[in-house]
């Protein structure tokens, strides 16, 4: 009996998130930098910034197949192997399929990093606001529930994140992209700058600026203190930056919560699910599984953080059922699970340039240019809904002869020149979520730890194939004016997932009968559980999500803290 | 990858030194220095590869692909990145074209010299190698993985990296528009 109420003691804290990536860091960092003793449980193994980046100073030559992925891994591997960064040198802090199962009722390509600091470790770094023409989306254009929030609600958050993390951009002072707290930006090209030029002569509410991006490219004395530097411009993030020039969990927020002494971070559990108890109305605690020794143990909370990523927080909400809950915590309104959605990231355009022969580049950017969405935005003006941004690039091609055998083809191959500009762009077009769309329990198999596969079912609609055309249509346009030739378009029909912007299944609202959180992403029924990871996400937009994530974390547990002071939860 | 292990599958850790066995003997059946997986290949096989590779890309003012050890890295690509049937048809095609340049050469093929190899090479390349009475005609199958991945080797070896192309793993910086003129050197234009 002492022994009980010891191990309950024992395994009581404050605050519980569930997640260690982006936005769990963020929950990690501002729950323990205001007192709050916190439980940061990860389903995957530690990774330690510096200590366990064990690819980071290779040279390209020391990877025995110079980067490229073994047959055998990519056949026994084929959903990661899509990927774009799953080579050589970042595979370790990937998921690989069989290790964890999924159900695609309609194909989906869930990519996933099950570590401390997951997909921060690995992802693209750009950071764009969202604008109130994006948070009034749904509600102008009748889909989804409205926003509970404006942008004025998460503009401080906004820049309360981007000082911590260190965003790099240009004030560009566009209304559909707000500009933020900036680190100086980085260079555009010589052809970027010249297709900026052009675009701006031709279209009055098209832009080209070069991307912001979580790079710190001037130290300032909270990066300082984080023990991070600036960017080195090696463009080999992906392993894990040994300088902490881009912002990761690793890096950043999970050892700035370490160094307070109010984080325990246990790696390595596996959470089944969130206790209810109906005597008290509320969630009180998370039910653990070792994913080594697959043992169970319950830890206990007055608030709990949910940040497992967007889909495996649905299937951590649906799983978590009790008499109160019978379909999932929180989900009286039915609606826990449905409304998922993705950024389309099917189509490229790609042309060349002759001009401007005498430049070039010197050095990397680990960060491109961006067109934000110019379709749509003031009002409904083509025949599909909302828009798309788009990535674009300019470098000079290298070109080299591989003609010739002996000393001629040495000859060649070690003598390249520049050819003409490369120019390509890729689309970042924002899908509608539907009730069609949804995640759920698979009904008869289970993972290794006896929890329920998820099962997903996704797909393009027409809305996402008319914004498709118009994409290639409009790039190619644009680069027509701009001089471009050979421009070529693409539609990879890529399944849903590779763009590794999956949204929604509990999403905000302001009625509780049509959507699981509140304003402040406070599960309506069951108000001490927060969700702040993508999986609150009401609709897409176009920008890269993980910035309003970090905004929404940071302002959800400045909000539960002074709700716990004031004995509200 | 473990570093660790990734220095020793390319030998640059002391203990794995790569040292060629200059071991022409034909007798003498040696294993391959390089650690493969699904390819059976000799140690003659390998000092084939390695001589086929120098004489593609010979030493001249820089290393040529043997000193470099690119045949090494021929092998361990064919071994992991490519399929069952281009293995064996690269395995079938080296044979194949060790016979052959015996029968154009009438000599032994270790004893060939690099310009009646760069000969051979450019007799593949012209179609003008007869396939063989019996069986499978497999030289393209082997000639043509053999010469992209020994220019890929070859290419983004440590020694090709840094000494001619100016490789710098950190830059330092980002510099959006540079001025160059026909005399820009390649360190220059690949920055």
């Amino acid at each position: 009996m002492n022994a009980n109420i010891d191990a309950t003691k024992q395994n009581t804290f404050d605050a519980i998130v569930i997640g260690s990536g982006i936005s769990g860091g963020w929950a990690a960092k501002e729950l323990t930098e205001k007192g709050l003793k916190t439980l940061v449980l990860e389903r995957g193994r530690d990774v330690k910034h510096l200590k366990d980046y064990p690819t980071t100073n290779m040279q390209p030559w020391e990877f025995p197949h110079y980067g490229q992925m073994p047959k055998e891994v990519k056949d026994a591997n084929p959903v990661v192997s899509k990927c774009y960064a799953f080579n050589e040198d970042a595979a370790h802090f990937f998921v690989k399929d069989q290790e964890h199962p999924y159900v695609q009722d309609k194909p989906f390509d869930w990519i996933r990093g099950y570590q401390v600091g997951g997909k921060s470790l690995l992802w693209a770094r750009q950071t764009q606001r969202w604008s109130n023409f994006d948070f009034e989306g749904p509600a102008r254009d009748g889909f989804a529930v409205d926003w509970p929030i404006r942008y004025k609600d998460i503009d401080p958050w906004y820049s309360y994140v981007e000082k911590f993390a260190g965003i790099s951009g240009n004030k560009d002072g566009i209304p559909a992209l707000p500009d933020g707290e900036f680190l100086p930006p980085m260079e555009m090209t010589k052809v970027e700058s010249y297709f900026k030029e052009k675009v701006a002569e031709n279209y009055k509410d098209r832009h080209i600026i070069v991307g912001r991006c979580a790079h710190i490219t001037e130290q300032q004395p909270i990066h300082a203190e984080q023990g991070r530097a600036k960017c080195q411009h090696r463009n080999l993030c992906q392993r894990g930056c040994p300088f902490g020039g881009y912002f990761s969990s690793n890096a950043s927020t999970i050892p700035w919560a370490e160094r307070t002494g109010n984080m325990t971070l246990r790696p390595n559990s596996v959470v089944h699910s969130i206790i209810y108890d109906e005597q008290k109305g509320r969630a009180t605690g998370v039910r653990v599984i070792d994913a080594e020794t697959k043992a169970t143990t319950e830890y206990f909370a007055r608030i709990i953080f949910v940040n497992a990523a967007a889909m495996n927080t649905n299937l951590l909400l649906l799983n978590s059922t009790s008499n109160r809950f019978p379909n999932g915590l929180g989900n009286d309104s039915g609606v826990l699970g449905k409304y998922v959605a993705f950024h389309n990231y099917r189509a490229r355009v790609s042309a060349e340039y002759e001009g401007f022969a005498d430049y070039t580049k010197a050095g990397n950017r680990p960060n491109g240019c961006y067109i934000p969405r110019f379709r749509n935005v003031q009002k409904q003006e083509t025949n599909f809904l909302r828009g798309y941004a788009a990535g674009f690039q300019a470098f000079r091609q290298v070109e080299r002869s591989f003609d010739g055998i002996g000393a001629d083809l040495k000859d060649n191959i070690l003598h390249p020149s520049l050819g003409m500009w490369s120019v390509g762009s890729h689309m970042m077009g924002e899908t509608i979520p539907k009730e069609s769309s949804y995640v759920a329990l698979d009904k008869d198999q289970k993972d290794a730890w006896g929890i329920p596969l998820l099962k997903i079912s996704m797909d393009y609609d027409d809305n996402d194939e008319k914004m498709v055309k118009d994409y290639l249509e409009q790039i190619s346009e644009m680069y027509s004016k701009a001089g471009f030739t050979n421009i070529q378009t693409f539609d990879s029909h890529q399944a849903p997932g590779l763009d590794i912007h999956e949204m929604g299944g509990a999403r905000m609202g302001n009625d509780p009968k049509t959507s699981v959180l509140n304003k402040w992403n406070q599960v309506h029924a069951c108000k001490n559980v927060f969700v702040t990871d993508g999986a609150c996400m009401t609709s897409t937009s176009t920008q890269n999500p993980s910035l309003t994530y970090m905004a929404f974390t940071a302002r959800a547990a400045d909000y539960a803290v002074k709700q716990m002071k004031a004995n509200e939860l | 990858m473990q570093r660790r292990t990734a220095l020793k599958q390319l030998g640059l850790i002391a203990g794995a030194a790569i040292i060629l066995p200059h071991c022409t003997s034909k007798e003498a059946a040696t294993e391959a220095t390089v650690k493969l997986n699904k390819l059976q290949v000799s140690g003659q096989q390998e000092n084939l590869l390695a001589t086929m590779a120098d004489a593609l890309i010979p030493k001249t003012d820089t290393p040529g692909a043997k000193e470099l050890n690119i045949h090494q890295f021929v092998l361990r690509m064919m071994d992991d990145c490519f399929d069952a049937d281009a293995q064996k048809k690269f395995m079938a095609g080296l044979t194949q074209a060790q016979k052959a340049i015996v029968h154009k050469t009438g000599k032994d093929a270790e004893e060939c010299t690099p310009a009646e190899w760069q000969a051979f090479f450019q007799d593949i390349e012209a179609g003008k190698i007869a396939a063989p009475a019996q069986g499978e005609d497999n030289l393209k199958a082997f000639y043509e993985p053999f010469r992209q991945l020994s220019i890929r080797g070859y290419l983004g070896s440590e020694y090709v990296m840094t000494n001619v192309f100016g490789y710098k793993m950190i830059p330092g910086k980002f510099t959006g528009e540079v001025k160059i003129d026909a005399n820009s050197d390649l360190k220059t234009i690949l920055a």
